[in-house]
Formats: structure tokens, sequence, C-alpha cells
């Protein structure tokens, strides 16, 4: 045993030239800590014989130091290891109360071999030396070199979690116990406001796609099999639910709410088509938690493949319906407007106003939306079923279009591709909440709860359509998180 | 010396040691009132609300040690008598009354000043203290009135602006109070606890503050150190410095770092200025610090038992209390929840084993530090006690809740520990009291300036401090 570790390290330090910690030795051979410390050093007396001056060691050392006590006439007490003296003048008189100011001090030190002698002296009482490295030159004082080991081992010791943990620790703690799943912290009004809203909304198809009389796209849609007209349905209000709750989770919690996703989804007719969804709204947020959010949904992956790709066949189809309908003239237009409009508002803002739309938003826009809706989601899911971690975010844009001669300004869901550079936006752009102008008058009469546009800047042919949005999504701001960027977009 | 210099043997016994389960958890009554519950919070209100509480409950108690202190006597033939409200102190007789402190500062920051002097083009200059003994006004407050408070007792006394005093004295003829004698609470009740001395199996509580994790590549060591040295690996034997014996790590404010110091870091000057945008440029976050915060707790909570607290710097509410940081900003620590891991307010209460600690992050004791000459924190934090209250400041420069019917801050009981956390420097001492009651403070230092942590032995309350060295040479 000892020979394969000091053929390990010799190519290590001296043939790679790469320094090793202790913890790293044993992360990485699986050994305890304690073991690791005696191989280190083994190796290390038999490196002074064999390569030498090629392995430079680092010492930890541990004791109580000398600290030299000034004759001061304030101290209370003066002893041989005074860890705090009362510098001020007025505290350090006579007091009622009882002053103790004897405390031991243990001090750890890190130590190049060039100076272990030296710091050998300044110690009263050394408990203990070992060696911390080895490598193949002296350190930089700001030791560098180990903070890149060190960063090796968290990530080892993350990823391995407490199984690796015991095994080479030599302090465990009995009560640590890492659970493979999320906790969930559910808010308890939150489950019950969101089982109803998706079963609710399966009732809507029917109703919706009966008074659509506008777009033949959606009548076309509405034509196709029930599964399909029902599929988008759930999506689009699952997706409500979705960025809604990311809402939540920026105020609370995430996880409940991929929870709460999860317990929605099993209530709703059609689970398969809510992984797009929440997985697309998973990815926007930090990296750790989508991959949890991910891994959640995970055993459903395949089939989420299988629908991707019906999706897809029933987007062509879609597509393909006659373009007189502004509504599928919008896919096309709205990447030239997306080029013009800047992708460079916060996304997050966004989300925010978007989500708190929803409640409202459900109830009227859901049957013109349920061919976009797929249509979108579905696009994106296929084109990036994983990875999308830090990469795309949904960002809410407000495009305006003319059609039929009336001018359109709709919010359009977008992928973003987030990068460090800039924010350059994906080709694929959706209407999220498509509203044309022309439909149906009686949904500026339906939950306007504050007419009030919220931003300044409405064409006046539009004015309606433009105050209905504005005022939903100032009831959004106030409902909802609620963020000023809504106000400062057109600007 | 014993060095740690062995051959290693095929069949190498090493000890691994199981840390001793430790029952350190939470006071319910307390975490109750700390915890601000999100879905009923407003902040409508008045704050007077809240001084109106915590003088309608500390003035019962310093009553009672009023009377105690003051009954039957007499100064120039005059005998002292309470007076109920601060308006009706008469001139010329001798009486004592009970109120609210406030200090008029003229350097406390004001936010009208700023208004008024906004065409300037100087910028205020942030004061490390606004206590300014030539020009402050000390009065005494209650729901009546305001009385203006004179003398040398009065002045040379710590006091700040919110605590509940009794003064005895009489009211000169320019309208002034002239204070003869000042009485606080005092301590309050404490729970009986035994301290053991005998050493069976120590126990020992690890308080650690201002780690100010940054995750940068100039990260100091001494942190890597810290956290080996939590997780039983530094020592070479177990034992030493009590690697094993250590059952619970509380980690008091500032755990990561100061945003404002991270902005230099990473920078690439060479891109252009983005444009300005309002409100939250996303591409400005920095994921590192978190991302390197979530995994040294997620390493340190599977050999120890950890509790994180708010500081100012952490990402939680600014006013106190501080709601615990959300656990959803620490993914991979977040799978200890509810085993080894725990996020708690700013300030806590802890139980352990009947062993009642108050800990805070050590804002309540730097707000103090404005208002008073010195920098003797120890007696900060002890005169904290003596007015049963440990934020006496807020919300008045200590930016606060509006509490509408209780005020969390006022010591019911006193504790057996009392802690601060990003203090300048360690400092411990015990406070005992009339009652018997007797307590440890600890001024917990901060670890980013000073890389020392503090040691609490649970049976016996004593304290060690344990300090980490990395770099080649030390002075």
């Amino acid at each position: 045993m000892a020979v394969d570790y000091n053929t390990l390290l010799a190519t290590r330090v001296v043939h790679e030239q790469k320094p090793i910690t202790y913890r790293l030795l044993s992360r990485e051979q699986k050994i305890n800590v304690t073991v690791a410390k005696k191989v280190l050093y083994a190796f290390y007396d038999a490196a002074k014989k064999q390569y030498p001056g090629q392995v430079h060691a680092t010492y930890a050392i541990a004791g109580v130091e000398r600290v030299a006590t000034p004759a001061d006439e304030d101290t209370v007490m003066s002893d041989a290891l005074p860890s705090s003296q009362p510098t001020d003048p007025d505290s350090s008189q006579a007091e009622s109360e009882v002053r103790v100011n004897e405390t031991t001090r243990t001090t750890f030190q890190l130590v190049q071999q060039e100076d272990l002698e030296e710091v050998k002296l300044r110690f009263d009482r050394i408990d203990m030396i070992y060696v911390y490295s080895l490598e193949p030159a002296p350190l930089s004082s700001d030791l560098v070199v180990l903070s890149d080991c060190q960063r090796a081992v968290r990530e080892m010791d993350v990823s391995g979690g407490l199984e690796l943990f015991n095994t080479i620790a030599t302090c465990q703690n009995p009560k640590a116990k890492q659970s493979s799943k999320p906790i969930q912290i559910t808010p308890p009004s939150a489950p019950a406001g969101r089982a109803p809203a998706p079963s609710k909304k399966a009732d809507k198809p029917t109703v919706g796609s009966g008074d659509d009389k506008s777009s033949l796209a959606k009548q076309s849609s509405a034509a196709q099999t029930k599964k399909p007209t029902q599929r988008p349905f759930q999506l689009s209000t699952t997706s409500k639910p979705k960025p809604k709750v990311k809402t939540e989770a920026q105020e609370s919690v995430q996880e409940s709410g991929a929870a709460k996703m999860l317990e929605s989804t099993k209530e709703v007719p059609v689970i398969k088509k809510e992984k797009p969804a929440t997985k697309a709204a998973s990815s926007t947020k930090p990296a750790e938690v989508s991959q949890e959010l991910q891994s959640m949904f995970s055993d459903n992956e395949s089939d989420q493949e299988e629908d991707a790709k019906s999706d897809v066949d029933m987007i062509d189809e879609v597509d393909e319906a006659p373009m007189d309908s502004g509504l599928i003239g919008e896919p096309a237009e709205v990447p030239d407007d997306s080029a013009s409009t800047s992708a460079n508002d916060t996304p997050d803002s966004k989300m925010d106003s978007q989500p708190a739309e929803d409640p409202e938003r459900q109830t009227d826009s859901a049957a013109e939306v349920e061919t976009e809706e797929p249509v979108a989601v579905d696009s994106t899911a296929p084109a990036k079923p994983k990875g999308r971690k830090r990469g795309t975010r949904k960002v809410e844009e407000r495009v305006s279009t003319m059609e039929n001669g009336f001018m359109v300004r709709k919010t359009v869901t977008k992928w973003v591709e987030y990068s460090e550079s800039e924010s350059e936006s994906e080709a694929v752009s959706v209407p999220a909440k498509a509203k044309p102008a022309s439909s149906k008058p009686e949904r500026k009469t339906s939950p306007a709860v504050k007419a009030e546009p919220a931003e300044g800047d409405k064409d006046t042919d539009s004015s309606d359509t433009s105050s209905k949005k504005g005022g939903v999504k100032k009831k959004g701001l106030m409902k909802g998180q609620g963020s000023l960027m809504s106000f400062f977009k057109k600007k | 010396m014993r060095s740690h210099f062995c051959r290693i043997l095929n069949d190498e016994q090493y000890a691994t040691y199981e840390r001793q389960c430790d029952s350190c958890s939470l006071i319910d009554k307390y975490d109750k009132e700390l915890r601000i519950d999100r879905k009923t919070v407003k902040y409508e209100q008045q704050f007077a609300n809240l001084y109106f509480v915590r003088l309608s409950k500390l003035k019962k108690r310093v009553e009672k040690v009023a009377s105690d202190a003051w009954d039957g006597i007499s100064l120039w033939g005059q005998k002292a008598k309470q007076v109920d409200r601060v308006l009706d102190v008469k001139q010329g007789e001798l009486s004592w009354v009970v109120g609210t402190v406030y200090m008029e500062m003229p350097q406390k920051p004001n936010i009208l000043e700023e208004i008024t002097k906004e065409f300037w083009t100087v910028a205020p200059i942030s004061k490390d203290k606004i206590r300014d003994p030539e020009h402050d006004e000390i009065t005494l407050e209650d729901d009546s009135g305001r009385l203006l408070l004179a003398g040398s007792v009065i002045k040379e006394q710590l006091i700040v602006t919110g605590c509940v005093i009794a003064v005895l004295g009489l009211e000169t003829s320019t309208g002034e109070f002239e204070v003869r004698d000042i009485v606080l609470p005092g301590l309050a009740p404490q729970i009986p606890h035994q301290i053991s001395t005998e050493g069976h199996k120590r126990r020992y509580i690890a308080l650690v503050s201002g780690m100010e994790i940054s995750g940068s590549v100039h990260e100091e060591y001494e942190s890597t150190m810290l956290i080996e040295y939590l997780m039983g690996e530094l020592g070479s034997d177990a034992k030493l410095a009590h690697g094993s014996e250590i059952v619970h790590a509380i980690f008091a404010g500032n755990s990561f770092a100061d945003p404002s110091a991270l902005e230099t870091d990473d920078q690439d000057e060479t891109l252009p200025p983005k444009q300005k945008k309002y409100g939250y440029d996303s591409s400005a976050y920095k994921a590192k610090p978190i991302e390197t915060l979530d995994s040294v707790l997620a390493e340190i909570s599977m050999s120890l038992s950890v509790d994180l607290m708010p500081g100012d710097h952490d990402p939680t509410n600014l006013s106190m209390p501080q709601q615990p940081i959300h656990p959803a900003l620490l993914p991979n620590t977040r799978s200890f929840l509810g085993s080894s891991f725990r996020t708690v307010t700013n300030p806590c209460w802890w139980d352990m084993d009947g062993v009642r600690m108050l800990g805070t992050g050590g804002q309540n004791i730097s707000d103090v530090f404005k208002y008073v000459e010195g920098d003797d924190r120890l007696k900060m934090m002890e005169s904290t006690l003596l007015w049963q209250h440990c934020a006496p400041t807020a919300p008045d420069t200590l930016w606060s809740y509006p509490f509408q019917d209780k005020d969390p801050f006022i010591l019911d009981e006193c504790p057996h520990v009392y802690f601060a956390g990003n203090q300048p420097k360690f400092a411990t001492s015990i406070l005992t009291g009339a009652d018997g009651q007797s307590v440890r403070i600890i001024a917990v230092p901060q670890f980013s300036v000073t890389k020392e942590i503090v040691l609490l032995d649970v049976d016996s309350l004593e304290c060690e401090v344990v300090a980490f060295k990395a770099g080649a040479k030390h002075d």
C-alpha cells in the first residue's frame, strides 16, 4: 500500500509538477485524512533521498503562541497568554462585575519548510506538526496554489456528499442527514390555489374556441384533435402558474413551487405537457436550482421528447394555416422586432409582471393563446431539452406591429440567450399573450381592475387595448411582486 | 513537542470520533416573536407604537427597582416622591420619574438637514460616532412629554436613545431636571442553571462571525483552514484544540462578503461600458460568493450542526430583526436542512440543554457604539443587559420593523450566554446581577480581520480562542 502511494505521489508532484494537500489525497484515494497525512509524510521522507530538492513540504503547526505581555498599568490581570486586554482607560477600572480575562488561545499556522524552525521558536507549546501539502516548489505567500487544491476538494466534497465524507472523516456527525430530494417548504395556501386553476382551465377550450371568430388559426387549431387543443391549453395555464411559481420563488420558496407544480400536474389530466414548460421555467434560474428541478423531472424526460416531437408536427400544421391572421404572422414578424427591441431589459422584472398578470389573463386570453403557447414552448423544448442552466431566460417584450389596419401591441415571450458579454435574443420568440386588437371587445371589460395606463406612450388607435394591457399590467404590479421595470420599459 | 511523523503501517488504526449529538434548539417563544410573517407585514404604521410598548413593559420593572432604591430617601429635608408622568414634575421638589431616554444629537444624520442641504455638493461625511458631549441634549420622554435632563451624573452615564430608566432629582428654575441618581432595570430574572467544570466529555460551540466568503481567487487561505478545523481535519489528533468536541457551530453574521468589496474583482475593463439600464442589471450578478458559501456550509454541515445567522451584508432584510437567510439561496446545504443545518433570525435565542443563549450579529452593539464615548464593547453589551433591551437604538438609528403590539428586543429573561458578532476584537467577561444572575458575555471578533474564532464550553461557559495563520511569514 505504501509503495503505491509513493509512486502515486511521485508521479503527481515530481513528474506532473502538481501540488497535493492531504485533503485532496484523502478524497481522491478515499482514505481517512489521518492516514493521508501520514502517507504524505512517508513520501516526503523517501523523497528527500530519491528526488532531492524536487519535493517541497508545507507544514501545519498547532499550538500556543508566545505572546509578549506589555507592562500595562491598566491591565486588570496579566497572564502568560492574554488574548485581550482592555485598551480603553475608561473601562478597565475596577467594577462591581467580575471580569475574567484569561483565555486559552490556540493557533494553527501553515508554514513552509524553510520557515519551520523559525516559526517553531515562536510557539510556547507545540501540540502537533504534520505535513499539510507537498508541491514541487516553494509556495508564493498567498498560497494560491493551495487554493486551487482546496477548490477541487470542495467540489469533490459537495458532489460526494455524506457518503464520501463519512469514509474519510475523523469527526462524524451522527445527526447529519442529507436528503436527496429538495426539502419542500410549502406555504399552506398555495397548493390549494394551484390545484383548481389548471382544472378550471380545462373547461375553457370549448368556450374559448366557440367565441373566437377572428383568427382562422385558432379555428384551425380548434378544429384539430381535442388532445392538442387541450394540451396547449394545459400548457398555457401551467405556463402561467409556472412563472407565477417563479415569482413566489423569488419571494420565498422555489422548490416548493416546483413541488407544487408537481402536485398540480398530477391532478391535471395531461401531465406530460407540463414538463417542457416547467423545465423551461426552471432553466432561467441559477444553475443549482434548475439542476434540482430538472432532476425532479428527469424521469419524465423520455416522455417529454416524444411529446415534443408530436408537438413539432402540430406546429408545422399551424404554421401552414392561412396567413391572414396576424397571430400566425407574428412569429415571423416578431424576430424582426426583437432585433429592434432591446433584449437587455431586465428579464426578471418582466417575469415578475408577467406572472402577476396571469391570473387575469388566464380567464380571458387562454382561448386565444392556446395556439401560440404550444407553438412557442414546444418548439423551444425539443430544441433545448437540457442544459439550459444559465443559458436562456424567458424575457417578456412588448412588440408593436401593424395588423389589419390596427396597431397591435403584444407582449411577447422570448427565449433570450444570456451570456456575460451581451444578451442576445434567440430566433424563437413567441407571443405569449397575444391580444389582437381586432378581437373581442368583451375582453376589455373583463378584469380591468385599474384602468389607468401604466405607460404613458400609448397609440391612440390601440389605446383601448394598450390601456387594457396597461391596466392589467398595473394590476399585476399591484398584486404580484411588482416591478418598476415595466414602467420604464418603453423609454 | 509532539509531532506526527510516523510510518504508516498496512493495517493502520486511526481514530474516528463521533460528535456528541447536540440539543441546541431555538426557543420557540422568542423565535415566534422575532420572525415576521411576510403575509401580514405592513410598513404603513408609525414607529411610535414600538416606543409605547417598550415604555409600558419596562416602566413597571424600573419602577420596582427605583422604589426599592429610593423609597424613603430624603435629600435636603425632602422626601423623594414618585411622579407618574414626566410633565408632572414640579419645580423644586425632589422626585423621581421613569421614562425613555431620547438624546438630541446634532451630529446624528438627519434627513431634514440632508434635504435642505441637498444643493450643496459636499457629501455628508459619515462618522463613526455621533456623540458630541458639548452639544448633545439628553431628555427623558414618555407619553406626556419630554423633560430635559442636566447634571454631571447623567452625562457620565452610559445611556442611549431608547433605553428606559428612572431618574431622581429636582427641576431647576430653568426647567431642566437636575439628576441626582439613575436607576436601570437591571438584569432580568434568569432561569437557574448549574455550570459544571468537571470535564468528562466536553462540548463546545464554535462561534464564528464575519467569515466574509467571497469565493474569489484571492480569498485568504485562513477561511479554508477554518473549514478544515471545523470539520475536524486540521488537528492531527482530533481532540486537539477540541476539534472533535465541537458539537455546534454558529455563524453569527456576515458570512457573505461585503458586496461593495467585490466590485473590483474580475472586472474586465476592456469591455465597453454597458448602457445604463433602469432597474436591475442581471448580468452584474456575481454568483461566486453564494456558490462558495453554499459549498462551504454543505461541507461543514456534513460534520457539524450549523446555524446561520444573518449580518448586515447578508442577503436578507436589513431591518432588525433580520429574518433567516432563505435556504433556497443555498441549494447544496439545503439538503441538510432539518438535520444539521438551520437558518436563524438575528437576534436569536437558543437553549442548549438548559443553557439559554442570546446572540446577535453585532449591529445592535455597533449602533450603541455610535452613541457613547470609548470603545469598550463589553461595557456596551453589559449595558444592554442592564437595560433589559438588546437593541434600544432601534428604531431611531438602527433600522427596525415597526412593530405595533410587541417589542421583541426586550429581554424578559436574562440569558446565560450573550454574544455579539462582528466585533473588532475578542473580549469576554462575566456579569453578575443582584439576584444571583450570571451571564457570560462574549464579543466575537470578525474572522475576516482577526482570523479568530471563539469556542464556548457549554458546561463551564468558558471561552477559548482559536486563531489561524497562513502565509509564509508573520510578524
